[in-house]
């Protein structure tokens, strides 16, 4: 699971390359949102300030929110402070006559975040390239549902490995306790049946085992 | 579930044989753990290790549900061994295994991770933070006393008659 997560990131941070280098900006990046509305950089190529992917931002105002509430492509030369951006992305502006995109990233029914792009000149006609710019959205897209998913898995699997196990330890091991003669013999009948229960329980970890390594359950 | 698969010890250490437990055991130069301290919040398993490491590993055995209680008890009982569950309340096996290297007077106590979470990379972390060995839920309660000491016996000490 940690590693098809790693190849998710990678292949995140080689797409913003990617559309970085197409679109010959310096900085790029992809902010993944949470169930909570919470944006944060997932993946960024080209940006200076360290620790940058460590960095969340809100969704309750300014050119964020017009961008991913009205799923509509904005073009700004001035982010509001509310958006927290702007510290990381004036410096690249000042003086100069340029401006950044922000682009909706949207799945089936829900907005999944936002693709940041720029400086671009303030000449050059976003409209005329809107679908190129929503393609790119649809790519990050694609990859943040997978990652999301991903990541669900690598905490929903390890739970269900551990609710399901420790009930087993107090039935298999309060049954191996009586079969192993710790409390005295048992008849031969009640041997057989308790057996049965004991083997029941251990084809039950050994299909738990066989799910988390995405194999087969085994045939007995 | 066999015996070679539910343990877990170091990687860097040489596999334990039957045989070399029962050499162990009968040196009088090992040390025997006459007090074992258990950490693991479901009670159905506590009643198990306790009538285990009681009847089967002639311990004496300390148990609490809370992760918070290990460091404090085990200053106070001084054990030979503790068995940790990973997923416990108020602290984690691993923040517990942390907690107890760092502490002079604790940190040469053999520590085994006794749970339910198995997944390779958990087992690594828990060798990183020190402990002497991992063993998988479910055990078998028969073996547990062989198993623990395939783990021990290596570092000089050993539980059963």
């Amino acid at each position: 699971m940690e590693n098809a997560t790693l190849s998710f990131e990678q292949i995140l941070n080689a797409t913003v390359r990617m559309i970085r280098t197409t679109w010959k900006v310096p900085t790029c990046f992809f902010m993944q949102m949470d169930d909570r509305g919470g944006l944060s950089i997932r993946a960024s190529d080209g940006s200076t300030v360290p620790g940058v992917k460590a960095m969340t931002f809100k969704t309750s105002e300014g050119v964020i929110a017009r961008c991913v509430g009205k799923n509509v492509i904005v073009e700004t030369p001035h982010l509001a402070a509310t958006d927290d951006l702007s510290s990381l992305l004036n410096p690249a502006l000042d003086g100069s006559n340029k401006k950044y995109i922000l682009v909706p990233v949207t799945g089936e029914s829900r907005v999944l975040g936002l693709l940041l792009l720029g400086p671009i000149a303030k000449e050059l006609d976003v409209k005329s390239r809107e679908t190129e710019l929503r393609s790119a959205g649809a790519l990050c897209a694609v990859l943040s549902a997978h990652w999301r998913l991903y990541d669900w898995m690598s905490h929903f699997l390890p739970q269900v490995n551990h609710e399901l196990r420790t009930p087993l330890t107090a039935v298999q091991g309060s049954i191996g306790m009586v079969l192993g003669g710790m409390f005295g013999q048992v008849g031969s009948e009640v041997k057989e049946m308790l057996e049965m229960a004991h083997k029941g329980c251990e084809r039950t970890v050994r299909a738990i085992e066989g799910y988390l390594n995405d194999q087969e359950p085994p045939k007995e | 579930m066999a015996l070679q698969h539910s343990i877990r010890g170091h990687p860097d250490r040489p596999a334990v044989t039957s045989q070399k437990i029962l050499v162990f055991v009968l040196n009088p130069g090992y040390i025997r753990a006459v007090k074992v301290l258990v950490a693991e919040d479901d009670p159905d398993i506590q009643v198990i290790l306790r009538m285990v490491l009681t009847r089967l590993g002639k311990c004496e055995v300390v148990i609490t549900f809370r992760g918070d209680e290990v460091v404090p008890l085990a200053k106070t009982h001084q054990p030979g061994l503790i068995l940790l569950d990973v997923m416990l309340p108020e602290m984690s096996g691993f923040d517990i295994c942390k907690a107890l290297k760092a502490e002079e007077s604790l940190k040469n106590i053999p520590v085994i991770f006794l749970t339910a979470r198995s997944m390779p990379a958990e087992m690594q972390q828990a060798l990183t933070l020190g402990a002497a060995g991992y063993l998988a839920k479910p055990f078998d309660p028969m073996t547990l006393v062989a198993q623990i000491n395939s783990i021990i016996v290596p570092l000089g000490s050993a539980i059963g008659a």
